[in-house]
């Protein structure tokens, strides 16, 4: 018997040396989001967007490079997140395009500017020369969601006092499991890895000529539909009141959200992207998504005279043309607060294309057709 | 304080090397918590 508590004890004590170093090194972590909160990027989407887009960017490339298309049409890239990837239906605006245009569709998802550029950085490291640009976003983009703060109001970033006192064992141990570093960032983390990993993976495919094996088939043609999450056609009225609760958590309809100071980063981010694509000779149209008439209502007018400041600033008076969408479709056209349904997608589509003939200079020979210029 | 430290950290080994061991044991226990996360890629967080 004594033996079996002396095993016992030694055992207790590794169990409660590991608790502590747990502790230490939860409060470690928890202190770097507080000194450097972005040091381990926030992810609101998977890292599949990205790796979607850059193989479609490829798959053009050697598309053009081998001469299986002509350059004979204009070719026009999406750049966007969410908010564009479900509402523009590449086929109607091929139908409104006619045989003008080539639509290469290059949206992801997420919840800044900066990740929009980052998912379709391929396209300036590479040979394509579009000859418009629509830049799909939302005014409520420049303000870059945060990880969960301990602490903070509303989020899972301490233990709640609140059921400890009302004896809520329950949810008191669910807010303290939540409250833990590695269980909020543990997506990130996991995220961070996977992306670093892809992108290894697709160096080694492209070093080794590997990545032309999926020429033909056609979930790999670069010309496909965007990607669409299957979502319900109209949102219900929870839905609807979690979506607006979501977006006030991220402080969006704050109009000091707004201040140049905090949107400074993502105004940048969206200045170099114009700039990057205007050098390679793109008109840029900024079309500002579809928002259901609650969102609007909840937005501040700081919001979009933000945008509009970050494009005058660095662009005026060349700023580039801004396509305001943002009461285009009716509420009967969204799936939620901020993304449209097929009705919407329809509206979108036709206006997203009319513009793009309209920034179409006629007679113009397609960038893709003309020697590309040395550098 | 120091009584729960002393039967803590073993007599065998120094306090520092303990605890390094420790660290290391719970760093690796959370990567593999963290990494074991089956996310979809095209997982997307709207709100």
């Amino acid at each position: 018997m004594g033996d079996f508590l002396r095993r016992l004890g030694l055992v207790c004590r590794v169990a409660g040396g590991l608790l502590v170093a747990l502790l230490l090194l939860n409060l470690l972590l928890q202190a770097t989001t507080r000194i450097a909160p972005a040091w381990l990027p926030y992810r609101l989407a998977g890292t599949g967007f990205r790796q979607d887009i850059v193989q479609r960017i490829e798959a053009a490339e050697a598309q053009y490079r081998d001469g299986r298309i002509a350059g004979d049409r204009a070719l026009c890239v999406l750049i966007g997140l969410s908010g564009l990837r479900e509402a523009a239906d590449l086929k109607a605006m091929s139908a409104a395009t006619g045989s003008r245009c080539r639509y290469l569709g290059l949206s992801g998802a997420g919840g800044a500017i900066d990740t929009m550029v980052d998912q379709t950085s391929r396209l300036l490291q590479g040979s394509l020369r579009p000859d418009v640009a629509v830049i799909g976003l939302a005014e409520y983009l420049l303000v870059k969601p945060l990880p969960p703060q301990p602490g903070a109001q509303g989020d899972t970033g301490s233990p709640s006092p609140g059921a400890a006192r009302r004896r809520d064992w329950r949810q008191w141990a669910r807010s303290t499991r939540d409250a833990l570093w590695f269980v909020a960032r543990r997506r990130d983390v996991s995220g961070a890895v996977e992306s670093l990993l892809l992108d290894a993976k697709q160096t080694m495919l492209r070093t080794l000529g590997a990545d032309r094996a999926a020429e033909l088939n056609p979930t790999t043609d670069p010309w496909r539909e965007m990607i669409r999450l299957e979502l319900p056609p109209h949102p219900s009225e929870a839905a609807l009141r979690e979506g607006i609760a979501g977006y006030e958590a991220r402080r969006l309809y704050e109009p000091r959200s707004y201040e140049p100071q905090r949107i400074d980063e993502q105004a940048k981010a969206l200045a170099g992207l114009v700039t990057a694509l205007r050098q390679r000779g793109a008109v840029v149209i900024v079309a500002i998504m579809p928002e259901h008439s609650r969102l609007r209502a909840r937005l501040p007018d700081a919001a979009m005279q933000a945008l509009r400041r970050s494009l005058d600033a660095p662009f005026a008076p060349e700023t580039p043309r801004l396509l305001d969408l943002r009461d285009a479709v009716p509420d009967s056209g969204f799936t939620n607060i901020s993304h449209v349904n097929a009705e919407g997608r329809a509206i979108v589509s036709q206006r997203l294309a009319a513009a793009v003939a309209e920034a179409l200079a006629p007679g113009a020979a397609p960038l893709m057709s003309q020697p590309r210029p040395s550098r | 304080m120091t009584g729960l430290r002393d039967w803590l950290v073993p007599a065998e080994m120094p306090a520092w090397r303990y605890a390094l061991r420790l660290t290391v044991v719970v760093a690796e226990l959370l990567a593999a918590y963290c990494l074991a996360g089956q996310n979809s890629p095209f997982f997307y967080q709207a709100f």
